[in-house]
């Protein structure tokens, strides 16, 4: 249903399926009318917890879609592509980063030292993926002070 | 060194088996390592194979012996030579199969072969003919001796909970495994495999049938090996694994003191021994599974002292049996005879062959080993 709402000059509408419209009460043509005619600042209201409710669960969604990006990003090792579902089948790692990626799920591997026992980073490829994701995580929060420092550091990198 | 030289020197399992005992065969230590920001062989591709061997071998062939060794890419190699490796017990099962990008180096005196590209980028065999005396711990600090040396010229993945890195991350640790091989006739023949076997199981040890491909009890040879060992615990496991060793070469001792003492398993004993003897004597076709189920019951019998060199020391005998496990297999001796898989012409070779091996060797019933008595 499309809900056109005038007030004051004011210009809103909404394009509303029939569910979404009965779950919020707003199924009736002729009540909403009649609220709108009698009852216009409960109506705008009404409408603009409306308008946010579905904004929030939009932003939720968006979330919840880069999350699961996240996820994946857990489940595949960047530098062999070998996969957390092959090591769940085989027991078997693909490359000695995988220890890095998939270290929750075994229990086992953190940083990697070289022979001499010093502590070195995780490997150039790992290392840049997560400069990568904290960087798109600090644009979306509008962290623009973080996300240059992690642009400076994603540009050495390379 | 070609592989035709290889293959006229006795494999280092083989080389004096037992010293004065004919049960412990020998010993074996197994080393893995892999190179950080390499693909597991397993996982790797033909090029990624190569990068690794590109990598690897200049550092091995520096190492001492390896340069008058033997080398061969695995692709070079043929079935019949990757068979006669695996019959000399110098190549792992998964190495045999591999192709290419895969290289295997053995040292000129045969007791060290590294294979690149095996399960992990490379596995090293550290081989020791048994004595009465086995010094794992030794061979252990000979590993790493020769590990240190490439540790310092090779970028090995290593993590500091799990140790050296490996392709299945259960055997992460200290890279290293021990291996025994034992013969046990004696307790074979009187059915307590079964329970060693259990017993073992319980002591964290594992067993298995050195000839697996020929049947479980095929020479009445075992090998018994350790899990891959955690970092720090190399030398309490190289001590428990000998102990085990000596409990069972103590045990199978017995077994035959037990079976000479009652009548009974006197005439079954001896009747083993002389119908071995009387097979090489006279024989005129062997297959090598009979082959070796009859050197048993010779090194036995010649250790309890039934048989007997006339124009030789008994353990010089003993190494004489040993060498003809790998020399009288069959690809191997096709490969020695030019005799393109003809069975049964092998079939007739071998017993010749034999009767040479027993000459001025004689069968004494009433003699008993002093030790037995």
């Amino acid at each position: 249903m499309q809900l056109t709402q005038i007030v004051n000059g004011e210009v809103t509408e909404l394009t509303l399926c029939e569910a979404c419209a009965k779950s919020k009460g707003l199924f009736d043509p002729q009540s909403l009318s009649f609220a709108e005619q009698f009852f216009p600042e409960e109506f705008k209201k009404k409408i603009d917890n409306l308008v946010k409710e579905l904004v929030q669960h939009k932003q939720n969604e968006q979330e919840q879609a880069q999350e699961s990006v996240r996820t994946d990003m857990l489940t595949r090792c960047p530098v062999c592509d070998f996969t957390l579902e092959l090591y769940r089948k085989t027991e078997r790692f693909g490359c000695p980063d995988c220890y890095s990626v998939f270290g929750p799920e075994v229990n086992k591997g953190e940083e990697t030292t070289s022979n001499s026992g010093a502590v070195d980073e995780v490997s150039p490829a790992i290392a840049r993926k997560k400069l990568e994701q904290q960087l798109q995580a600090a644009i979306e929060r509008e962290d623009y002070e973080t996300a240059a420092i992690l642009r400076d550091k994603l540009k050495k990198t390379d | 060194m070609n592989f035709k030289t290889l293959t006229k020197q006795a494999s280092s399992w083989f080389k004096n088996p037992g010293g004065a005992c004919d049960i412990i065969i020998g010993t074996m230590v197994r080393a893995v390592r892999n190179l950080r920001g390499h693909r597991f062989p397993g996982w790797s591709t033909a090029e990624g194979r190569k990068a690794v061997a590109d990598i690897l071998l200049p550092v091995l062939r520096e190492l001492p012996g390896n340069k008058t060794g033997f080398e061969a890419e695995m692709k070079d190699l043929s079935y019949e030579q990757r068979r006669i490796l695996l019959e000399r017990k110098q190549l792992s099962h998964c190495m045999a199969a591999r192709q290419d990008g895969c290289h295997v180096l053995i040292n000129k005196k045969q007791d060290i072969t590294y294979m690149v590209n095996e399960e992990e980028h490379l596995a090293i065999h550290f081989y020791e003919s048994g004595t009465d005396n086995i010094q794992l711990t030794k061979q252990i600090q000979r590993a790493r001796k020769t590990l240190a040396a490439l540790e310092k010229r090779l970028d090995i993945a290593h993590n500091r909970r799990d140790g050296y890195l490996t392709s299945m991350p259960a055997e992460s640790g200290s890279g290293l495994q021990l291996y025994t091989v034992l013969q046990l006739p004696c307790m074979s023949i009187a059915g307590m495999m079964q329970q060693v076997t259990r017993g073992l199981e319980k002591l964290m040890l594992n067993i298995s049938p050195f000839y697996s491909e020929l049947g479980d009890d095929t020479g009445h040879l075992y090998v018994i090996y350790t899990a891959p060992l955690i970092c720090g615990g190399e030398e309490d496991m190289a001590n428990h694994l000998r102990n085990i060793v000596y409990t069972l070469a103590e045990h199978e001792m017995q077994a035959r003191l037990k079976m000479t003492s009652t009548e009974e398993g006197f005439s079954v004993l001896i009747d083993k021994i002389s119908r071995a003897y009387g097979l090489l004597e006279y024989a005129r076709r062997m297959e090598y599974a009979e082959l070796i189920n009859t050197l048993a019951m010779l090194r036995m019998g010649t250790v309890c002292g039934y048989v007997q060199p006339t124009d030789r020391s008994p353990n010089q005998f003993l190494a004489e049996m040993a060498a003809c496990y790998p020399t009288m297999a069959p690809y191997n001796m096709q490969y020695i005879t030019q005799d393109v898989a003809e069975n049964c012409s092998q079939e007739i070779l071998r017993p010749l062959l034999c009767r040479n091996l027993i000459k001025d060797v004689i069968f004494t019933q009433n003699t008993l080993n002093s030790e037995y008595e």
